[in-house]
């Protein structure tokens, strides 16, 4: 089984370019359209690694992480934050919460494929 | 000669009287008084009663002869200096002679006598005769006192009117010593018995007296003239004082009307009068009723420490000559009373109970009475009624500038009133004891608005006013923010002090002003910037990366035709990336300038990551592109944005330098700084276009020379604004045609250099905002660099902390922290208990006002740092 990643993202453009990726690379993906569906899939999946967008209406990039953190059974899982709207402090803020990268958009994919890798390695097998 | 003088008596003495006859004829025709003797004895009768000018004496005569009459006539005192002229028949031998003349003979006459001769002889003494006579007269007549006295000191002539000033007959005096300083303008002083000593003045001068020398005297009674210079010197003094006074007078008048013209206070404008009044008088209290339309005050300036009953008492008088001069007639009490004590607080009782003096006198200016105003004694001494004069000229003055004041006040208040009325901020006014003098409508609908929702205003404003107060500065400000119907509001006040004429604060302005506006702006603006960057990332990200999966084969190879329109594609989608991001940080800096969070951070990761990211665009144009590896110099910088700057300009680099090209950057240390270049060979930067390269929206004309450069003219302006948020500097050289080089140089940390720079900057914030310092210093058992001590730390703080922290290296942590001494100490322990087992100590330093300078504060952050720590 190759390993999984969820994908929390609102614009379907670009869910669906990411998991275009994601299968490209190798990787199996999950795709949740905002921030609650993301908690649920992420509950019910287990998936290896999120990629988490910020700027979702209602229940955003920031709550989920908060509230994923705070639950045992799914708060190691590592965390990609992906945003178009960086602010000044949000790549702190994002790591200082416990996101292990942070990516702004446009991303270059090359960097995330580096990112991925160094967070769960290659699709099969061991990280 | 004068015609009306008396003849001159001559002496004919003769035994024979036919010669005696015949002698006597000889002077007919003569103006003389001729007497004639025919023995010694006759001779001498006549003497007795008559002076004679001179005596012709026969020398032989029977009984008593010539010489022994000449002996008797030389030894009597009348007769001593008469002259005498002997008379012989025939020739005498020069032993008659001699003897003759020691007897004070004077001439000899031989018979036959020649007429001619004896007449001129006689004549001659006759002459002299009358002359002595005269001057006789006049020593005698003479008013002046005349007194001869010979080289002895003897006095040998003393007149009448000498004997009068002396009070003493001359013949006491004459023969003996004169007694008194002699010389020429002389005044002596003449003790007489019975009667007033008397001044004389003395003129000297040298006369012949008796065929010897002797100094001659007049002495002139100057008594009367000196009593009348006595009178005249003290009508003369008196005179003076009494202009000194007067001038006096006038000066202190001059001075206070001079002074009363800038006074714009009254209790400055009655203590000039007070000290007037006390330059020309001595009082015990002055007094002054100010009365207005609207209040009535008295102030009372004591300058001894009489009992307040005597300032009831003044305030009593004060009132009634109100009332009496035609005043609104006010009650015994209708006023406010200001009691000044101008005496030294130690200065001893009461002097007394009761006013024993007083001068009171309205202040009125034309017909308009504006007050009273009273200078009172309890003393004994009444004032003089030119000081009471005094007193009024001064209350008139009073008057006037009081009257001056009013006006002004008037159209002072008014104007300014009219000023704050019309401002569209609010205005207050606040005194030192916490009352609003002053407010305009907007203040007061502000704070009547705040006070109904929350009662809170009073605290908004009195917060202000005393962090005014506190500051140094004398400046404060605060915010708040109230519901206005639906609407929340914000409101900015804005402290003051404010100086009074003595430089004492008399207050606080307080301005306050509506930024709700401001604030939703800043709102608006702050979420425009966020929404359009993802509004345009967005996007921008589909085209990007779905070309990019495209030239990456999703879907099929592509032929040379799609693949060249998909890399068109490409390239400007990386083009507008560029561009929007540019835009944006220079939107962000324009609006907020930088937002720069430090950390020690290896220029060589940040040299990789920059190297790394740029090399296949440096492949695709075969530029040799190459890092001489810095030696592991950390740098005190924020990451993210000085890679921007690398990135930057090695991107430019590329950019203007032609295939097979080199650019190179290279690192080197200079004391506290790194200097970074960036360098290439390519086309140059002409020399004219170099200073304003760094210049927004600026794009140098020779960049299209190698196609598709297309800058926005952002990115040297970004990198320049970023090197100097860091305190660094960014330049170039360049050379046309043969390269550019780019420097910049950054803050190097050292351990040391960076702690240095964290508590600088914290001891800057403390004082900016008037905050206390301390400082925690923390020593962790082992390095951690996951981040999860930094985490621990933070959970333990607390935003509450007021914090600021320096530590990734992370085997020490430096917190600093902008709270009282006693919630660091609490923070402390919460960090202990919290994050047990990795903290090997933490101690808390607290630093004064006066200790707050970074080296201080660097070298006592240092001794608590662990040896260990210390070291790196």
């Amino acid at each position: 089984m190759p390993k999984t990643v969820l994908i929390v993202e609102d614009v379907q453009d670009i869910s669906k370019i990411l998991s275009l990726r994601l299968d490209m690379y190798g990787y199996s993906y999950v795709l949740a359209s905002n921030g609650r569906e993301g908690l649920a899939r992420m509950r019910e999946e287990k998936p290896d690694l999120v990629l988490l967008d910020i700027r979702m209406p209602d229940f955003n990039g920031f709550d989920l992480l908060n509230v994923m953190l705070a639950d045992d059974e799914i708060c190691h899982i590592p965390v990609i934050m992906c945003t178009a709207s960086a602010e000044a402090d949000t790549e702190a803020r994002c790591l200082e919460m416990g996101a292990k990268f942070y990516i702004t958009k446009p991303f270059d994919h090359v960097y995330l494929r580096t990112c991925i890798d160094s967070c769960i390695g290659p699709p099969e097998g061991e990280k | 000669m004068g015609g009306t003088r008396e003849k001159a008596s001559i002496l004919i003495v003769d035994d024979n009287p036919a010669k005696l006859k015949a002698i006597k004829g000889i002077f007919d025709g003569m103006a003389l008084d001729v007497s004639s003797a025919t023995s010694g004895k006759d001779a001498l009768k006549l003497i007795l009663d008559v002076d004679f000018a001179v005596i012709l004496l026969d020398v032989k005569m029977p009984g008593m002869d010539g010489y022994e009459t000449a002996e008797i006539v030389r030894s009597l005192e009348r007769t001593q200096n008469t002259p005498i002229i002997f008379i012989t028949a025939h020739l005498i031998d020069e032993t008659d002679i001699s003897k003759g003349y020691s007897l004070g003979v004077v001439d000899y006459v031989t018979s036959p006598i020649a007429p001619e001769i004896l007449r001129a002889k006689v004549a001659v003494f006759a002459n002299l005769f009358s002359m002595r006579d005269q001057l006789r007269k006049i020593v005698e007549s003479n008013a002046d006192g005349i007194v001869i006295i010979d080289d002895g000191g003897n006095t040998c002539l003393v007149n009448p009117a000498a004997e009068l000033l002396f009070d003493r007959p001359a013949a006491s005096m004459v023969g003996e010593p004169f007694g008194f300083p002699t010389g020429d303008n002389v005044e002596i002083e003449v003790l007489r018995r019975d009667r007033e000593p008397l001044v004389a003045e003395i003129r000297t001068v040298e006369i012949e007296w008796e065929g010897r020398h002797a100094r001659l005297m007049s002495l002139h009674d100057i008594t009367d003239r000196k009593k009348d210079e006595i009178l005249l010197q003290e009508a003369k003094d008196e005179l003076e004082e009494r202009v000194e006074e007067r001038i006096f007078e006038l000066s202190t008048l001059y001075d206070l009307s001079k002074s009363i013209g800038w006074v714009v206070k009254y209790e400055d404008l009655f203590r000039l009068g007070v000290s007037s009044i006390g330059k020309v008088m001595d009082f015990d209290l002055v007094g002054v009723l100010h009365s207005t339309e609207s209040s009535s005050e008295i102030v009372i300036t004591r300058t001894t420490p009489i009992v307040d009953t005597v300032v009831k008492e003044a305030c009593g008088i004060l009132i009634e000559k109100f009332n009496t001069a035609g005043g609104t007639v006010f009650g015994p009490d209708d006023y406010q009373l200001h009691v000044v004590d101008a005496f030294p607080k130690e200065e001893g009782l009461p002097s007394s109970e009761s006013l024993t003096f007083h001068a009171c006198t309205p202040l009125d200016v034309g017909e308009k009475l504006i007050g009273t105003m009273i200078v009172a004694s309890t003393g004994e001494n009444a004032f003089t009624d030119a000081q009471v004069r005094l007193f009024e000229t001064i209350a008139n003055e009073i008057g006037s500038a009081v009257h001056r004041l009013n006006s002004l006040m008037e159209s002072e208040e008014r104007r300014t009133r009219t000023i704050i009325n019309s401002i569209r901020e609010g205005v207050l006014f606040i005194d030192t004891d916490g009352r609003t003098t002053l407010s305009n409508p907007t203040a007061d609908s502000v704070l009547e608005l705040y006070a109904l929702r929350q009662d809170r205003e009073k605290d908004a404003v009195r917060e202000v006013v005393e962090k005014a107060l506190a500051l140094p500065g004398s400046h404060a400000e605060v915010e708040f923010e109230t519901a206005h119907g639906d609407l929340l509001r914000n409101y900015h006040l804005e402290a003051t002090t404010v100086q009074g004429m003595n430089g004492d604060i008399s207050g606080t302005a307080v301005i306050i002003r509506d930024i709700t506006n401001e604030r939703e702006m800043e709102r608006l603006r702050s979420s425009f910037l966020s929404s359009i960057s993802h509004d345009l990332r967005t996007p921008l990200t589909s085209v990007k990366e779905y070309v990019a999966i495209l030239l990456d084969g999703y879907g099929g190879d592509l032929s040379a035709e799609q693949e060249d329109c998909l890399q068109i594609a490409s390239r400007n989608a990386e083009r507008l990336q560029a561009l929007i991001e540019d835009l944006l940080t220079v939107t962000r800096i324009e609006a907020h300038g930088f937002n720069v969070s430090k950390k020690d951070t290896p220029f060589s990761s940040i040299i990789d990551v920059c190297i790394k990211s740029l090399l296949p665009k440096a492949r695709k144009k075969e530029i040799n592109l190459e890092a001489e590896s810095s030696s592991g110099i950390s740098v005190y910088v924020d990451q993210l944005r000085i890679s921007q700057v690398l990135t930057n300009l090695i991107d430019n680099a590329l950019k203007f330098t032609p295939e097979g090209g080199e650019v190179k950057v290279k690192t080197q240390a200079q004391n506290d700084y790194l200097l970074v270049s960036v360098s290439d060979n390519g086309r140059g930067i002409p020399k004219e276009e170099i200073p304003r390269i760094f210049d927004l929206f600026y794009k140098v004309s020779t960049g299209d020379e190698y196609g598709a450069v297309g800058g926005t003219g952002l990115g040297l302006f970004i990198s320049s604004e970023m090197v100097t948020a860091h305190g660094g500097r960014i330049w170039v050289e360049s050379t046309l045609g043969e390269g550019t080089t780019f420097f910049f140089t950054l803050p190097i940390s050292s351990k040391k250099a960076g702690l240095r720079a964290f508590l600088s900057d914290a001891v800057d914030h403390s004082l900016k905002h008037d905050l206390p310092l301390s400082v925690l210093v923390m020593n962790f058992e082992k390095a951690n660099t996951d981040g999860i001590m930094l985490n621990k730390v933070k959970q333990n703080l607390g935003p509450e902390d007021h914090v600021i922290i320096y530590g990734n290296d992370l085997e020490s942590m430096v917190v600093a922290m902008f709270t009282e001494e006693k919630y660091t100490k609490q923070a402390r322990e919460r960090l202990v208990s919290g994050v047990p087992g990795d903290i090997v100590n933490a101690e808390s330093l607290c630093f004064s006002k006066e200790r707050r300078n970074p080296r201080m504060v660097l070298g006592e952050v240092l001794k608590k740092l662990s040896p260990v720590h210390q070291k790196v």
